[in-house]
């Protein structure tokens, strides 16, 4: 304790001691020791700050000078298939997409726009969304309504927590190896959906059993005694009670695999109009996807292209992650 | 349903349950029963599925498939042990970096900011764990990797001649290592252990913390004397934790890695690399065949791994606790 004047009197105010107890100062490397431990601990922050800082900046500066309307919702340029984008053509036969379209020759120069992958990662993460949410809720159910305890609800929780640190490419891999090629399904928006669900579902059921276990009993009694049955109290008491909690942990694992590339990268496909990526049986593409794929398989605009969409997966993200804290925030404050 | 005895349980809890034969009851939990049995489920189909996919390879290669570093597909012979050891160098380097910034952070969000500021803090932290992989990996690729070129060449030329550094940074490095990988695994994790150890610092008795302060120590004596060893186990799962993330991580790793299609395994960090989750990503497209089943038992080893990690930090945390109820 550096103890000048003011800050002993006020820490002995608080504590309720007489004021002309002597505190012994600090002084020579004792001194030196907690001052450079406490500068550390402040760089310490600004240092993990400033990659954060650097990325905005980047994206934001790379990205201003493509953004816009048209650059959302165009189809992604594969016309200009040998001079101009190579890459998507490339990545069209690799990912056994569309070809036909890299063959025409190119009528003017291509204009960037991937309309296509901002369709498909609202469909594929809304779709992965509808699947895990409902499913995850109800695990959640279980574990703190009904489970508790018990080894089995025991069970259920440590492989929860087992697969919220299972990597994401393993689930691609997952649904790429039962999906794609032992049921012979073909890629498609839904398999990489079901790929994302995958990911999410452990979240969802953590969070989610976290927000009912703040639910107080008293609610649960309360019902009870008025004579309503467990699943009663559940859907009329509990779950609106944890409401915005859970609203907010499942807007968590939305953006979390919106962001995601690993699960999608096998199971997805490709596809460069928006028309192709509006399909949800159909092959698609995602924003992270296709960021991933300008960056290997560049052609002259693809780091111009790649800066855009990455612009446009951090604000998707972002809103997602800060609207989802506006809502915890208010569930806490509650 | 049946009211099963549930210790527990208290009475308000059994009179809860004492339902019997209401049908839609038994139907919600049925429901409810089936959604957290999909978890296992879940978990069971991709043991099965991929170590049946992965299964000629393993079979055929046996140990050799693991402990052997040499990785040829064209020539139908596979060795996982070179990414293996990409793996372990760039999360290595991850936590060394990591961990003593998060727990910095941690220490500084509990003990020294201001309330206001720490709001500040978990806002920063929860920003930086949502920017997505792939835009790490756009970023190191697209503009870090010529500067950091320079920056390694020059260090490689330094350290030149000097006995084992000049190992562990080589010169001829083009800017994408298994130091660039591990730096942005840092970058990745360090707000999953933030988190994770705050939650932990705080926990610690306000009682110990003013204690230690009321005998006269400053405020570091009072942080290394009470609240790190009052932590340990927390923070110790938070490692394990960050591990976790680190050895998964595909996409920004993949990019800034280097990717050799055989790496050996080697000391030079500012040389290429590849790691097992990168493998997969770069080959798993166009792979058929014995080569598909190769890389499906890389995942296959990534999800026994973290099976295991999962296991070692239940027992580690185990482990510091009982020593921390030992002390008291």
């Amino acid at each position: 304790m550096t103890a000048t004047t003011t800050e002993r009197r006020s820490a002995a105010g608080r504590l309720a001691v007489p004021t002309d107890v002597r505190v012994a100062t600090v002084t020579g490397r004792r001194l030196a020791r907690n001052r450079v431990a406490t500068g550390a601990m402040g760089l310490a922050f600004l240092v993990a700050a400033l990659p954060l800082l650097f990325v905005a900046f980047t994206v934001v500066g790379k990205a201003t000078n493509v953004m816009g309307w048209s650059f959302l919702t165009r189809d992604i340029p594969t016309t200009a298939a040998a001079t101009e984008l190579q890459g998507n053509c490339a990545a069209a036969s690799k990912y056994g997409g569309d070809t036909a379209a890299c063959k025409k020759v190119p009528a003017a120069a291509p204009r960037p726009g991937i309309g296509p992958a901002v369709v498909g990662t609202l469909i594929t993460t809304g779709l992965a969304a509808l699947l895990a949410i409902p499913l995850g809720i109800l695990a959640a159910v279980y574990l703190n309504e009904y489970g508790r305890a018990r080894p089995l609800a025991r069970l259920v929780r440590f492989m929860t927590d087992v697969m919220v640190g299972v990597p994401s490419i393993v689930m691609g891999i997952f649904v790429y190896a039962l999906w794609v090629v032992t049921m012979g399904q073909g890629r498609s928006a839904l398999a990489a959906s079901i790929a994302l669900a995958c990911l999410m579902l452990p979240i969802v059921v953590r969070s989610s059993e976290e927000m009912l276990k703040l639910v107080p009993n008293a609610l649960r009694e309360g019902s009870a005694a008025l004579g309503s049955r467990t699943w009663k109290t559940t859907l009329r008491v509990v779950l609106p009670t944890a409401l915005p909690g859970l609203v907010s942990g499942a807007m968590l694992a939305v953006a979390r695999a919106a962001g995601e590339t690993a699960p999608v990268l096998f199971t997805i496909g490709a596809a460069a109009t928006v028309r192709q990526a509006t399909t949800v049986t159909g092959q698609s593409t995602t924003l992270s996807f296709q960021i991933y794929n300008l960056i290997t398989n560049g052609g002259r605009l693809s780091p111009q292209m790649a800066w855009g969409a990455a612009f446009t997966l951090i604000v998707l993200v972002l809103a997602l992650t800060l609207i989802a804290r506006a809502v915890s925030a208010r569930f806490m404050m509650r | 349903m049946q009211t099963i005895a549930d210790p527990e349980a208290g009475p308000e809890r059994s009179a809860l349950s004492a339902t019997n034969g209401s049908v839609p009851d038994t139907a919600f939990r049925v429901l409810a029963l089936a959604s957290g049995l999909l978890v296992l489920v879940i978990l069971a189909l991709i043991a099965i599925t991929t170590t049946q996919k992965a299964w000629p390879v393993l079979s055929k290669h046996q140990l050799d498939y693991f402990f052997s570093t040499d990785w040829r597909p064209n020539e139908q012979h596979f060795g996982i042990l070179g990414f293996v050891w990409g793996t372990v160098v760039a999360s290595t380097i991850g936590i060394v970096l990591a961990v003593p910034t998060s727990i910095g952070i941690a220490l500084f969000a509990t003990e020294v900011a201001p309330r206001r500021m720490r709001r500040t803090i978990t806002t920063v932290m929860d920003l930086l764990a949502s920017v997505p992989s792939v835009v790490f990996g756009l970023v190191g690729f697209l503009v870090l990797k010529p500067r950091l070129q320079n920056w390694y060449q020059a260090l490689g030329r330094w350290c030149e001649g000097i006995p084992i550094l000049h190992n562990v940074f080589g010169t001829g490095s083009s800017g994408t290592s298994l130091l660039t990988a591990g730096i942005v695994l840092a970058i990745m994790i360090t707000p999953i252990i933030t988190s994770v150890t705050r939650e932990v610092f705080d926990t610690v008795p306000r009682n110990d913390k003013e204690g230690a302060l009321a005998l006269g120590a400053t405020r570091s004596e009072m942080i290394t004397g009470v609240v790190l060893p009052h932590s340990s186990g927390g923070m110790a799962g938070a490692v394990m934790l960050g591990l976790g993330r680190a050895k998964g991580e595909t996409i920004a790793v993949t990019l800034l890695i280097g990717g050799v299609s055989n790496p050996q395994i080697t000391v030079n960090i500012l040389g290429p690399g590849d790691a097992m989750p990168s493998a997969i990503a770069r080959n798993l497209q166009e792979a058929s065949g014995d080569f598909r089943a190769a890389l499906i038992g890389l995942g296959v080893t990534l999800f026994v791994i973290t099976m295991l990690i999962n296991l070692a930090s239940r027992r580690i945390v185990g482990v510091f606790d009982q020593r921390l109820k030992g002390a008291s």
